[in-house]
């Protein structure tokens, strides 16, 4: 069941997370 | 519930209202824009590269994601659980990295070298002086494209067929029609800015409904107490073959290759903008996606067995769905997102048939030396807009049971061809002409002999194989061919200002 929890509410959380601190990055990159 | 009750969708006049007024606002907007695109094919087919970060990540999201999300995602996770999830997480991780860095080197080049369409991209980086590169990238794109449009008209006509109690021909005609007004007048303004609102629609329905259903059912709790009792596999996300697991996320390999997706990077005013682009878009497909894989859970918790559901058919259960669970003008707000799905995607892909032709086939092969005015190519571009919408249609009646197989093969056909192809004409120096012909045409071929050999395709979704043998052929080509002269301008062309 744990797994259940993580896939369908964390994975979403950590991707868009992912693309915050990747579009951050890039923005520092010019 | 009984088990053996059939349940059937009912005309309402209220939902009728609500869906008529979205589609007076569609055909509205094409109507708005249709000034601004007359202005030249620049501004018909990729909207003068003027579009905002918002209306780019919108638009780019949702042109690729057809019925299939609504209908077909939440199908999928109805019969198999949360594993359908990665189905929709390949793409999503996919295009955050071509909104961040594919997509910047695109449009920076593209704008460098007045670019309008894909073959164009490939012809200025690559030189094509007898236009057999664009003759083959066209043919490509007119092959698979037309059966993609139909598809979508096809499903436009069940959804109304399912939705209204339309004949299915009335409503594909219908669609189609509907599809024609504003593309044909408004051209790629009209689409982007429809495909702005039609994202709105979506993302509405696809949190709305799955709350609702999952509140109405007595909470999470519940629903995932009722989905372990009938089977664990509902409630295991990791339920899936290796091999369905890696076709499942080799979907994403079709982003970079559909040219009605790339489209919209190239029309972005500002590179830079495509960061921002890239959080919107991403959260966009993200919630879209769990939103569709949430209604599945729900609808198998309220339809234990498939024979509940209309036909039998798992793509009837979101308008059930919501039909069941939401107040008739909700229920057409939901009906429209069906439509916002199927035409944001038909439009888009249109437009890029019909750039193909005009731009690539008559203005830069037939017309080569002559200077065709702006005007006459933007009325030459809306006849052929009408004249593939018309294939299209003849071709969805024809084939109306076989188009829908065309939507995953027009997927991996142009994301196995176009995506390594164009990959490595980005970021790779190396890359050759002759590479490239190699890539389009081992890209092809692998995906539709993989589909046609039984054994090969009950293994794996066809566009991995297709997407590997088109980077394989295109890098040991590209090792024993010359690479271009203008190699090292091409990429400073690819780079910010």
């Amino acid at each position: 069941m744990g797994s259940f929890y993580l896939v369908m509410f964390v994975l979403p959380l950590l991707i868009i997370a992912l693309a915050y601190y990747l579009s951050r990055r890039a923005m520092k990159d010019g | 519930m009984d088990e053996t009750q059939v349940v059937t969708l009912a005309f309402d006049p209220y939902a009728v209202a609500a869906f008529a007024g979205y589609l007076l606002l569609i055909v509205g907007i094409g109507i708005y824009a249709s000034r601004f695109s007359s202005q030249g094919i620049s501004e018909y087919f990729i909207g003068g590269r003027k579009m905002n970060r918002v209306v780019v990540a919108l638009s780019a999201v949702v042109s690729g994601r057809s019925a299939w999300l609504l209908l077909g995602v939440t199908g999928m996770a109805y019969a198999q659980g949360p594993s359908a999830i990665w189905a929709a997480a390949g793409y999503i991780i996919v295009e955050l990295f071509l909104f961040l860095y594919y997509a910047r080197r695109l449009r920076n080049f593209t704008e460098k070298n007045d670019c309008i369409t894909i073959p164009d991209f490939f012809a200025d980086r690559f030189g094509d002086p007898k236009g057999l590169l664009r003759i083959s990238l066209v043919s490509i794109f007119l092959i698979f494209m037309i059966g993609y449009v139909s598809a979508q008209f096809v499903a436009g006509g069940k959804a109304f067929s399912s939705g209204f109690g339309l004949e299915m021909s009335t409503g594909i005609l219908l669609t189609a029609a509907i599809v024609l007004i504003y593309t044909l007048v408004g051209g790629f303004l009209a689409v982007s800015l429809s495909d702005m609102i039609q994202a709105i629609f979506m993302i509405f329905s696809l949190v709305l409904l799955p709350v609702i259903a999952i509140m109405d059912f007595g909470g999470l709790t519940a629903v995932i107490e009722n989905l372990s009792a009938q089977d664990l596999m509902y409630v295991d996300p990791f339920s899936l073959s290796v091999g369905a697991a890696m076709g499942f996320l080799g979907i994403g390999q079709g982003s970079p290759g559909n040219p009605h997706i790339l489209a919209r990077y190239m029309s972005i005013d500002d590179p830079k903008q495509l960061r921002t682009s890239a959080l919107i878009g991403t959260t966009w497909n993200v919630v879209m996606a769990w939103g569709a894989v949430f209604i599945g859970l729900a609808g198998r918790a309220y339809f234990p067995d498939v024979s509940m559901l209309p036909a039998g058919d798992t793509e009837n259960l979101f308008p059930v769905l919501a039909q069941q669970h939401l107040p008739p003008a909700l229920f057409g707000i939901v009906l429209a997102s069906i439509f916002a799905a199927i035409m944001s995607t038909a439009d888009s892909q249109l437009l890029v048939a019909a750039s193909s032709v005009v731009r690539d086939v008559y203005e830069k092969i037939l017309k080569k030396d002559e200077n065709v005015s702006q005007k006459k190519l933007v009325l030459l571009s809306r006849i052929v807009v009408l004249m593939i919408v018309i294939l299209s249609v003849i071709f969805g009646f024809l084939a109306e049971d076989l188009v829908f197989w065309l939507v995953l093969f027009a997927w991996a056909g142009l994301g196995a061809a176009v995506g390594p192809t164009s990959i490595l004409a980005l970021y790779w120096k190396r890359t050759t002409r002759e590479g490239i012909f190699a890539g389009l045409f081992s890209g092809t071929a692998v995906t539709i002999l993989w589909y046609y050999t039984p054994l090969l395709s009950g293994m794996m979704y066809e566009l991995v194989p297709g997407f590997l043998a088109s980077l394989l052929a295109t890098w040991l080509v590209s090792l024993k061919t010359k690479p271009p002269d203008n190699a090292a301008k091409s990429f400073q062309d690819m780079m910010d200002e």
